[in-house]
C-alpha cells in the first residue's frame, strides 16, 4: 500500500509506525472490503434474553450477514477485585483478541462479548471501530436505544418479543405498548395479600395497639409492620398502575441536565507535574539497561 | 405517657376519618414521589384536626414516611434517577442537622414557651419558603421560557471547580464536588426537617443550586434522605410508644399508591416541572403559615386580636395548606397526562404513515 503525502516527514512517520508492527488499520481496511456485512445485537437482562438473539440470527441468515452479540452486565462495584466467577468483562477488558469467535457457517454469533451497562456507548463505539462493516444495531432496551441513538453513527432499532403469543412462539415488535403484558395475576395476588394484612390489623386493633404502643423493644413491631405493608401494598400498587396502563417512560436524556461549561471529571486534563530526581541522569541509566 | 397511650388506643376511626386520611396520604404521596418531599406538612395538622394528640400525629406521620420514601426511592432508582451515594452522604449530614435543630427548639421552648416555639416554626416556614420557593419558582419560569433547557447554576459550577479534598465523584449525578460543600446542604436539610418537618424544601433546591445536580436526580435522591431520617425518627418515636399503627397504615395505603404515580410522572415531564411544582407548593404553604403567625403573636402578647378572627385565620391557614397540596397534585397530574397524550399522539403519527406505505 502506498501512502502518499506531500509532507515527507509525515510520510516517514507513518511508514515507521506501520513498520513497527502495528499494521492493523491497513490490514483491517483491506479485509473489510472482502468481509460480509454485520449486525450488532446489544442485549440486556430485561425480559426474554434469547428472543432477540434468535431473531437476530434468523435475520442474519435472510440478509446473509453475520451477528456480533454484545451482552450488557451489571456495573462492577468499585474497589472489588475481579474473581473467577465474574462475567468475562470483569476478568478481562473488552478487547478484540479476547472475543470468542464461533462462526462456522451455522447460524451462530460471530463474536460474543460483554460490557458493563454504563459503558454501552463506548463498547459499541469500539466494536464498530474494531470489527467493521456493522450495518445496524439491534437492541431489546429502550434505554440502550436512547443512548446509542445519541452516540452511534449507524441506525439503531429496538425489538421486543411477545412471549405470551396465543399460538405459541413469539412475535417481534418495535412497539412496546402493543405487547406489554397486563399483570392481572400479580395484582390479584398482592391485592389479596394486602387486604388480608389490613384485615388482620384492624380485626383486633385494640389488642394490637396494646403491644404496639408499649415502647422499648416493642418498637420493632410498628417498624416491621410498616415495612411488611410497604412490600405487599407497594407491589400491589405498582401492578395496579400497570394494569391501568400507567407505565413509566424510560428516557435517559430527560434525566441529564445540559451543563455548558461545567467541568467533567472524566475529561479533565491532568496538570503536568514537575519531578525532582537526586540523580539527574537516571533516565539515561534506565535506557541503557 | 400513660394518658397519651390511652388516647392512642381510643381514637375514634370512622369512615370519614379513614377516607380523609387515605386521600391526604394519596395526594401527599403523589407530591413526594414527584418532588421528593412534601405531604408531611399537611398530614400532621390534618391528624391533629381529627383529635389525634400532636406527638402521636408526628410519630404516626414519621412512621408512614420512611416506607413511602423507600418505595419511592426504589421506583425512581429503577428509572435511573437516584444517586445512592449522594443520598447517604446527605443523610449523614442531615442527622447532625436534626440534632442541632432539636437543640435550638429546646432552647426556644425554655426561653419563650410553646407560643414562642410555634412562632419560631412559623417564621422559619415563611422566611425559608418565600426565599427558596420564590427563587425555585422564578428559575422554573426562566427554564420554561428557555424551552426546558436546564443549566447548572453558576454557584454550583464555581464550587465544583474548587479542589478542596476530599473530592467526591457522584456517578449517577455526574458531579464531582468537595465533601465540605455537600455537608452544609445536608445539615440545612436536617435543621429544617427538625424545625418544620419538611427537610426536602431545602434539600432539593440545595442539591440543584449548590451541588449542581439535575432536578430529577435531586428530587429522587431526597427520597433516600427521607428514608434514612424517617427510619431513625420512627424508631425513636416507636421506642416511646407514640406510633398509632392504624393511622400509619391508613395513610400508607394512600401514599404508596400516590408515590408510585408521582415517580412514574417524573418520566413524562420535563425537568423544570419539578421546580415549578416545588416552587408553587412552597409559596402557597408560606401564605398558609403567614396566616397562622398572628395567633402566636397574640399568645405572646405582642398584638391583640379577637378570638373569632384568630379562629378564622387558623381555619383559613389549614385550608390554604390543603390547597397547596391539591394545587401541586393537580399540576403533576395535568402535566403527566398531557405528556402521555402527546407521547401516544406521536406514536400514532409514526405508526400511521408506516401502515399507509405498507
Amino acid at each position: 500500500m502506498q501512502i502518499s503525502s506531500n509532507d515527507e516527514t509525515k510520510t516517514l512517520k507513518l511508514e515507521s509506525w506501520l513498520a513497527a508492527g502495528n499494521r492493523r488499520s491497513e490490514r483491517g481496511w483491506l479485509e473489510s472490503s472482502a468481509q460480509p456485512r454485520r449486525l450488532l445485537v446489544v442485549r440486556t437482562r430485561n425480559g426474554d434474553q434469547s428472543a432477540v438473539k434468535d431473531y437476530a440470527l434468523q435475520l442474519s441468515r435472510r440478509l446473509d450477514c453475520e451477528v456480533v452479540l454484545l451482552t450488557l452486565v451489571d456495573a462492577e462495584p468499585h474497589g472489588d477485585e475481579p474473581t473467577a466467577s465474574d462475567p468475562p468483562a470483569r476478568r478481562a477488558p473488552s478487547c478484540p483478541s479476547n472475543f470468542t469467535r464461533s462462526y462456522d457457517g451455522e447460524a451462530k454469533p460471530l463474536i460474543e462479548c460483554h460490557a458493563e451497562q454504563d459503558e454501552v456507548a463506548s463498547a459499541v463505539e469500539r466494536l464498530c471501530r474494531e470489527i467493521r462493516r456493522i450495518e445496524f444495531i439491534l437492541t431489546d432496551s429502550d434505554v440502550v436505544k436512547d443512548i446509542l441513538s445519541e452516540t452511534a453513527v449507524i441506525p439503531v432499532f429496538r425489538m421486543v418479543a411477545d412471549t405470551a403469543h396465543p399460538e405459541g412462539g413469539c412475535n417481534m415488535s418495535s412497539n412496546t405498548a402493543t405487547i406489554r403484558k397486563k399483570p392481572v395475576g400479580k395484582t390479584i395476588i398482592f391485592g389479596a395479600l394486602t387486604a388480608a394484612l389490613y384485615a388482620a390489623v384492624f380485626w383486633k386493633s385494640d389488642l394490637l395497639m396494646k403491644f404496639f404502643a408499649r415502647g422499648g423493644l416493642y418498637a420493632a413491631l410498628p417498624i416491621a409492620t410498616a415495612i411488611i405493608f410497604s412490600f405487599a401494598h407497594g407491589a400491589f400498587a405498582s401492578n395496579l398502575w400497570s394494569l391501568l396502563g400507567i407505565h413509566a417512560r424510560t428516557k435517559v436524556e430527560a434525566h441529564k441536565s445540559i451543563s455548558p461549561g461545567a467541568p467533567s471529571p472524566k475529561v479533565k486534563p491532568k496538570r503536568p507535574r514537575a519531578y525532582a530526581y537526586v540523580n539527574p541522569f537516571h533516565n539515561i541509566e534506565l535506557k541503557r539497561k | 405517657m400513660q394518658d397519651l397511650q390511652q388516647a392512642i388506643q381510643f381514637i375514634d376511626l370512622n369512615l370519614v376519618t379513614v377516607i380523609f386520611l387515605f386521600v391526604i396520604g394519596f395526594i401527599g404521596g403523589l407530591v413526594s414521589g414527584f418532588i421528593g418531599s412534601g405531604g408531611a406538612f399537611v398530614l400532621t395538622p390534618g391528624m391533629m384536626s381529627l383529635g389525634v394528640p400532636g406527638t402521636v400525629a408526628v410519630a404516626s406521620n414519621m412512621c408512614h414516611k420512611f416506607p413511602k420514601a423507600m418505595v419511592g426511592a426504589y421506583k425512581r432508582f429503577k428509572y435511573g434517577q437516584v444517586d445512592i451515594k449522594l443520598g447517604l452522604f446527605m443523610a449523614a449530614s442531615a442527622v447532625l442537622g436534626v440534632q442541632a435543630g432539636i437543640r435550638i427548639q429546646e432552647m426556644i421552648l425554655e426561653t419563650w414557651g410553646q407560643a414562642g416555639s410555634n412562632l419560631y416554626v412559623s417564621l422559619s416556614f415563611v422566611v425559608v419558603l418565600v426565599v427558596v420557593g420564590g427563587y425555585v419558582f422564578i428559575d422554573a419560569c426562566r427554564t420554561r421560557k428557555a424551552c426546558g433547557i436546564e443549566a447548572v447554576s453558576s454557584l454550583a459550577r464555581k464550587l465544583q471547580s474548587i479542589n478542596l479534598p476530599p473530592m467526591i465523584y457522584f456517578k449517577r449525578a455526574d458531579v464531582r464536588i468537595s465533601l465540605w460543600f455537600t455537608v452544609p446542604v445536608g445539615f440545612a436539610t436536617g435543621l429544617l426537617a427538625a424545625t418544620i418537618a419538611v427537610g426536602g424544601f431545602i434539600g432539593v433546591p440545595g442539591m440543584i443550586y449548590v451541588i449542581g445536580v439535575s432536578g430529577f436526580i435531586a428530587s429522587a435522591t431526597e427520597l433516600v434522605i427521607a428514608f434514612v431520617m424517617g427510619l431513625g425518627g420512627s424508631i425513636n418515636w416507636a421506642m416511646h410508644g407514640m406510633v398509632d399503627i392504624r393511622l400509619t397504615l391508613i395513610i400508607l395505603a394512600g401514599s404508596l399508591m400516590g408515590v408510585q404515580l408521582g415517580a412514574i410522572g417524573t418520566t413524562y415531564v420535563k425537568e423544570h416541572m419539578i421546580k415549578t411544582v416545588m416552587g408553587v407548593i412552597m409559596l402557597v404553604v408560606a401564605v398558609s403559615r403567614a396566616l397562622a403567625i398572628p395567633e402566636y403573636l397574640e399568645q405572646l402578647g405582642l398584638i391583640s386580636l379577637s378570638p373569632a378572627i384568630i379562629g378564622a385565620m387558623k381555619t383559613l391557614s389549614f385550608i390554604v395548606m390543603c390547597l397547596a397540596l391539591a394545587i401541586g397534585a393537580a399540576i403533576i397530574l395535568s402535566a403527566m397526562f398531557r405528556a402521555r397524550r402527546e407521547a401516544s399522539a406521536f406514536d400514532q403519527s409514526a405508526v400511521e404513515p408506516a401502515a399507509a406505505s405498507s
